[in-house]
């Protein structure tokens, strides 16, 4: 059986045919999150829930958020809304498994991943302009990486400081589910496709839902996972980076966008290695000859 | 503990404000920003402080004060908000539902009163809203700039509005470079007499004035001590010593009087700590220069065993910096 | 241990400006099965003589995988068959483009225990690929695939990078370009070698090769664990802060006995540079035996010139320890002889004492 987490709306008839599987189930409406737990969880490991709303995370129904204490949440809002409409949450946001996602391109969503990083809610960046603001991101960056306080996760800079290795690509756009190596995602019909975006565009790799388990023999996915090899084959562009090994040319192809994100990447590459050295320190036996001794 | 100016804009113009260099200087527009504010929330915690004061201007004008005061609470940082108490109708409302529950130590304010005599006739009318939601949770504040002044409105004040039983007394400084009303070193024993005048007042209200920085020991007579002592019930103390102000901009300076003698950056710092040690070591080399407002105060020995600071300091630049500059280069920075 | 540079093509599917191969010589074809098994013959005879040696087999081109996988099915056959007793003793080795590598190339080359194939890429336009003008981007897209092929049977495959005019334009970017594309390290950077005016687009000056290494070493010094194994400075560092001698063929100054090129008709020479040129021949492996080829008396003026270097052009170097006057045949161009020292040999000093030992402190110290 493929070892893929399968990313699907909540969808009853779809799911009882993933049986078995691991799940990332998307949901558009808060009131649907319970039932949506419930159904996924009787036949299926529940990998996340998947909240997807036009709305601040002040809007959300935080006492029926509560009954899914046991349930990794991604909650997926356009902003957290004013800090007062919901600071009285924020203990009852600690004890959930959760992820709070804003989008990059709302200016306010640096100051809300502050908060809520500072107030030790785990939370992320979703992109979507292909230019984000790279001061911003930079000095957010620092903030994660840096903070002398316990704070929480920022993804994506948690998954790159605290994953990354030297001699591998680190790929960050798991995080969002669209990293084909871990995620497919299947829509209503049980068309497979490798993104969230590609699933929206009808772009599918294989239409027959009950070929999953073979999709990872297909050409076209066999090419995807080597598609970071495609920026090599460019005289300029992301492969000249320094920063390219974190990033994997998420970012490419907007003009006038390379200095900001060069230096962004460089920076980002820096703090890694930085988190990197750290672990290894804190993974080093420390020699202690009193241990040795007898009482 | 940290002072943090949320605005440099304030709702009245004091006579004596000791801000009113340090505003003339920097941009009124600039509000301190929620990264900013993160970023001392950390430095605060990481010095191992609990608390903080949140000044401005106006804090309260601060589009976000509320919410800032929210955060640092949830943040376990206990605050005392400085304010005029003349509060935009809105954030009174929004502070009014946020803040009722919060328990008076982790949140309290310092309301500072002018004689109403000697303000704008609707300045009252203004803070009296303020004061009946938050008077229970705010002590009175009041700067002395004059010889001659009135502290009877404040027990009116208390007593009304069932206000903290402590008064919060200030005595306004020479500002470097500015003109502001402040007590003469010749009239402040005449302003003492005035204070001490009031001791019965204080017994018969119980409440009990609080001296802040600056004020010179020497300026009360042993019977007047033993009068405060009675009164206050503590070791009154006659300090002067770093403060320390954060402005919007993440500028940090001594305090107001001194906000332009070495002005650094927070970000230079490493925790409270370093800023409190760098401070004090800017106004012991002031100190070396003079010991106090007097001339006495190079000899006295109640400076000698830190009984006494020998007054504000901000005298002594004042005094520096209109004279010859033959003094070490440290003075004039 | 001794090498054996196989040629067994001369062939080649790429038009790279600056390979003797294709500028020097007619190309032959590819070396005959039946010769082929005379080589492992000889081969056999040669350890066989020796029991303590060992020999290193580099099978080089042209294109060596031109020949097809077929064809080193039948080398293993022949090693089978005629090295029974030796062949523990028989290392090999590959240097190809990568661009004909497919799944079928896996399991012979398995077999003949190759692990290692030592290839070649640069991303610029013109340098490489079929065609004149070369179509790079061909070449680049055959060479991906057969890079992620070669890796998917676990075959490393190391890169020399060739440094030319184009590189000293964006020295940085071609070091990050070729670290992203190695994250586990493994690329060296050549100088071009060009010996006539035909490529003054490309060729370079010892200098400017100097310059070129002097750009990046500064990053590499400061995070050599993120850049592994990139040469020349990782060998240099073992050279001079671990005390490793690591030397090539062109440095080492023992290349006098110890290495023979045998062309697709069994011609052998010194190398293959040799071998282009047509310089230091040895006759047919037809007709001689290994160890007579590599006894040949013309080999005798390699030893020499150690001498008379290390007494004239190089005395007093205190770098001849790691450089021997570099490869006599960088002598040949310009002198007529291989009695000189090589200013390619030279640029290693100058890169040490103007960048190397500046930049970490270190200073070299002459090995014993």
């Amino acid at each position: 059986m493929s070892t893929h987490v399968i990313v699907c709306d909540y969808d009853e008839a779809l799911i009882s045919r993933l049986e078995r599987r691991r799940l990332v189930v998307r949901v558009d409406d808060p009131s649907r999150l319970n039932d949506a737990a419930r159904f996924a969880q009787e036949r299926n490991a529940l990998h996340a829930l998947w909240l997807r709303v036009d709305a601040p995370l002040s809007g959300l129904p935080f006492t029926m958020l509560e009954a899914l204490h046991a349930v990794p949440l991604y909650l997926d809002v356009t902003a957290v809304g004013n800090f007062r409409t919901w600071r009285d949450q924020v203990d009852r946001l600690r004890r959930l498994n959760v992820l709070v996602m804003v989008p990059e391109d709302a200016p306010v969503s640096y100051r809300d991943l502050r908060i809520l990083s500072s107030l030790l809610i785990p939370c992320g960046i979703r992109f979507g302009s292909p230019c984000p603001d790279w001061e911003a991101l930079t000095d957010l960056l620092y903030y994660a990486a840096y903070g002398k306080v316990l704070h929480a996760p920022i993804q994506p800079f948690h998954f790159v400081l605290s994953g990354y290795e030297r001699h591998q690509r680190t790929d960050f756009s798991g995080i969002t589910f669209d990293d084909p190596s871990r995620y497919l995602h299947i829509d209503s019909r049980g068309c497979i496709a490798l993104t969230r975006k590609e699933l929206e565009q009808g772009a599918f790799i294989e239409s027959d839902l009950e070929k999953l388990d073979a999709v990872g023999d297909l050409p076209a996915y066999q090419s995807r996972l080597e598609s970071w090899r495609d920026f090599f084959l460019k005289q300029d562009g992301c492969a000249y980076c320094p920063g390219w090994r974190i990033c994997l040319g998420a970012f490419a192809g907007t003009p006038g966008n390379r200095p900001g994100c060069q230096k962004f990447f460089a920076e980002f590459l820096e703090a890694a290695e930085y988190h990197l050295d750290l672990r290894t320190e804190a993974t080093r036996t420390i020699l202690r000859p009193w241990d040795a001794c007898p009482a | 503990m940290a002072n943090i100016l949320l605005t440099q804009r304030c709702v009245r113009s004091c006579p004596y404000c000791f801000a009113k260099e340090h505003m003339s200087r920097s941009a009124l527009e600039a509000t301190l920003s929620w990264e900013d504010l993160i970023y001392l929330a950390d430095l605060i915690q990481i010095s191992g402080e609990h608390r903080v004061s949140l000044l401005g201007g106006e804090p309260t004008i601060h589009p976000e004060f509320v919410n800032y005061v929210a955060y640092l609470l949830e943040r376990k940082i206990g605050i005392t908000v400085f304010t005029s108490g003349i509060v935009p109708p809105r954030t009174l409302e929004d502070m009014t539902s946020a803040f009722r529950q919060i328990p008076e130590q982790r949140l309290s304010f310092v309301c500072n009163l002018n004689d109403p005599h000697l303000s704008p006739p609707t300045e009252f009318e203004r803070i009296g809203p303020f004061l009946e939601e938050f008077g229970p949770r705010t002590v009175p504040g009041f700067n002395i700039y004059r010889p001659d002044f009135s502290l009877d409105f404040l027990f009116d004040y208390i007593n009304r509005y069932g206000m903290v039983h402590q008064i919060r007394m200030g005595l306004a400084h020479p500002i470097p470079g500015a003109k502001n009303a402040f007590v003469s070193i010749e009239d402040i024993r005449t302003a003492m007499d005035r204070l001490v005048s009031y001791a019965p007042s204080f017994r018969r209200f119980r409440v009990v004035p609080s001296l802040d920085c600056g004020f010179p020991l020497c300026a009360f007579t042993d019977e007047q001590l033993g009068m405060l002592y009675r009164i206050v019930g503590d070791p009154i103390r006659f300090g002067c010593s770093p403060a320390f102000d954060i402005g919007p901009d993440m500028s940090v300076w001594c305090c107001f009087p001194l906000s332009t003698y070495h002005k650094k950056s927070v970000f230079e710092f490493n925790s409270i700590g370093e800023i409190v040690t760098f401070y004090r070591e800017k106004l012991r080399g002031l100190r070396i220069e003079a010991g106090g407002l007097y001339e006495d105060c190079d000899e006295c020995t109640y400076r000698e065993e830190g009984k006494c600071a020998g007054g504000c300091a901000a005298h002594l630049l004042s005094r520096f910096r209109n004279e010859e500059r033959t003094r070490m280069e440290e003075i004039y920075k | 241990m001794a090498t054996m540079i196989l040629k067994i093509t001369e062939q080649c599917n790429s038009n790279c400006a600056y390979c003797d191969v294709v500028t020097n010589k007619p190309r032959a074809g590819h070396m005959p099965l039946a010769l082929l098994e005379t080589v492992f013959q000889r081969l056999n005879e040669f350890l066989e003589a020796d029991p303590r040696t060992e020999m290193n087999v580099i099978w080089h081109g042209g294109e060596p995988l031109l020949v097809g996988p077929d064809y080193f099915r039948a080398a293993h056959a022949f090693q089978q068959k005629h090295c029974r007793g030796t062949q523990g003793r028989i290392r090999h080795g590959i240097q190809s483009n990568l661009t004909l590598f497919s799944d079928a190339f896996a399991e012979p080359f398995r077999a003949l225990g190759i692990d290692q194939i030592g290839t070649s890429f640069d991303p610029e336009p013109g340098v490489r690929g079929p065609g004149k003008p070369s179509n790079t981007d061909l070449y680049n897209r055959n060479f991906m695939r057969g890079d992620v092929t070669a890796r998917r049977h676990g075959l490393g495959a190391g890169i020399i990078y060739v440094v030319t005019k184009r590189s000293l334009e964006r020295p940085l970017e071609v070091f990050y370009y070729l670290t992203n594309l190695r994250l586990d390290g493994g690329f060296n950077m050549n100088p071009v070698l060009l010996y006539d005016s035909r490529r003054d687009d490309l060729a370079i000056t010892p200098h400017e090769y100097v310059e070129f290494l002097g750009a990046l070493f500064p990053v590499w010094w400061k995070h050599q664990a993120r850049y592994p194994n990139v040469d020349p400075f990782y060998s240099l560092t073992s050279i001079i802060r671990d005390r490793e001698l690591r030397l090539g063929c062109s440095d080492s100054g023992r290349c006098a006995y110890g290495h023979v090129n045998v062309d697709p008709a069994g011609e052998t020479s010194q190398c293959g540079r040799s071998s282009d040129w047509g310089l230091l021949s040895y006759g047919n492996i037809r007709d001689r035996s290994l160890a007579d080829i590599l006894r040949d008396t013309q080999r005798d003026v390699l030893m020499e010139r150690n001498n008379i270097l290390r007494n004239g052009e190089c005395g007093g170097c205190r770098f001849w320890s790691i450089c021997h006057g570099g490869c006599p045949l960088d002598s040949w161009p310009k002198h007529g002889d291989l009695l000189h020292r090589s200013e390619w040999g030279c640029s290693r000093k100058a890169f040490v004492e103007r960048y190397y030992e500046p930049i970490t402190g270190l200073r070299f110290v002459p090995h014993e």
